[in-house]
């Protein structure tokens, strides 16, 4: 009994430690107060290099959509001791979560690099500044 | 009995939910000259509209400038032609991405003119193979 358990226990780590794709596993953070945007970050690509952590941000917009851009994806560095962030990447798409086609996809820095700013978000007061929360938590 | 269930179920627990994302590389190859080894994270191969983006790391071996002994970088790369562009380039000064990080840029915004498609060929160069097995996960 005691085996069997501690090799599905084995088993279950291996899985678990080795299994990948190349797809996101999103785990939503936060949906805005008045309803119009919800926030996904994926766990498990959240790393953290030199001075700042980098991690994968998908937002749904649910309402007021505009030029049919349901969803979007970025690339996102944060500094988690001022709380700023920027978007490295951009990437739209015509349905939710990352679903559909994909209308335009840029580097900022190179494409707009007057964007290419650090933006300070307060926990308090922002959603962004929930998913900095929760993706510095660790750092 | 029930204390091995419920420590396991406390690790696993622990193990598998609040711990933070580390780098897990996978040794690609090392250069014919042995200069350099390249490494690059399965977990953070991720697609995204007509791209895939990776970490990737460089241990320098021999020949090391400037005191760094290691690379770390988030890349892009274009499957269909085989093209990358390096987005961020972190160097540190021991190998496998330890000791203190030295430079630390996103190349797009301090070295615009290096942010450009560049072809590596799957069969003589160690990266243009990597980025085949990059490219054939699924």
């Amino acid at each position: 009994m005691i085996k069997k358990f501690f090799l599905i226990i084995f088993l279950y780590s291996c899985f678990a430690s080795n299994s990948f794709s190349t797809t996101f596993n999103w785990t939503k953070v936060t949906v805005s107060e008045n309803g119009t945007t919800e926030l996904f970050y994926d766990k498990d690509t959240v790393f953290k290099v030199g001075g700042n952590v980098y991690f994968w941000q998908l937002t749904n917009n649910l309402k007021n959509v505009k030029e049919n851009i349901f969803s979007t994806i970025s690339h996102i560095m944060a500094n988690c001791n001022t709380f700023e962030a920027r978007n490295i990447t951009y990437t739209d798409f015509k349905r939710p979560m990352s679903r559909g086609t994909s209308d335009m996809e840029m580097i900022i820095p190179e494409s707009q690099p007057d964007y290419f700013d650090w933006i300070y978000y307060s926990e308090k007061q922002t959603i962004q500044g929930l998913v900095l929360k929760e993706v510095c938590k660790n750092y | 009995m029930k204390k091995i269930f419920f420590i396991s179920t406390v690790f696993l627990f622990l193990f598998f939910n609040s711990h933070a994302a580390n780098f897990n590389w996978t040794k690609y190859n090392i250069t014919e000259t042995e200069d350099s080894e390249w490494y690059y994270d399965k977990q953070s191969v991720l697609k995204v509209g007509s791209y895939r983006f990776y970490w990737i790391l460089t241990n320098n071996l021999k020949n090391i400038k400037d005191d760094v002994y290691s690379i770390i970088g988030h890349h892009m790369v274009n499957c269909k032609t085989n093209e990358t562009k390096w987005i961020t380039y972190t160097s540190f000064k021991s190998p496998m991405g330890r000791g203190i990080a030295d430079i630390d840029i996103v190349i797009p915004e301090v070295a615009p003119e290096n942010f450009k498609w560049d072809y590596f060929n799957p069969k003589n160069t160690i990266y243009g193979g990597m980025l085949e097995e990059i490219c054939s996960l699924k």
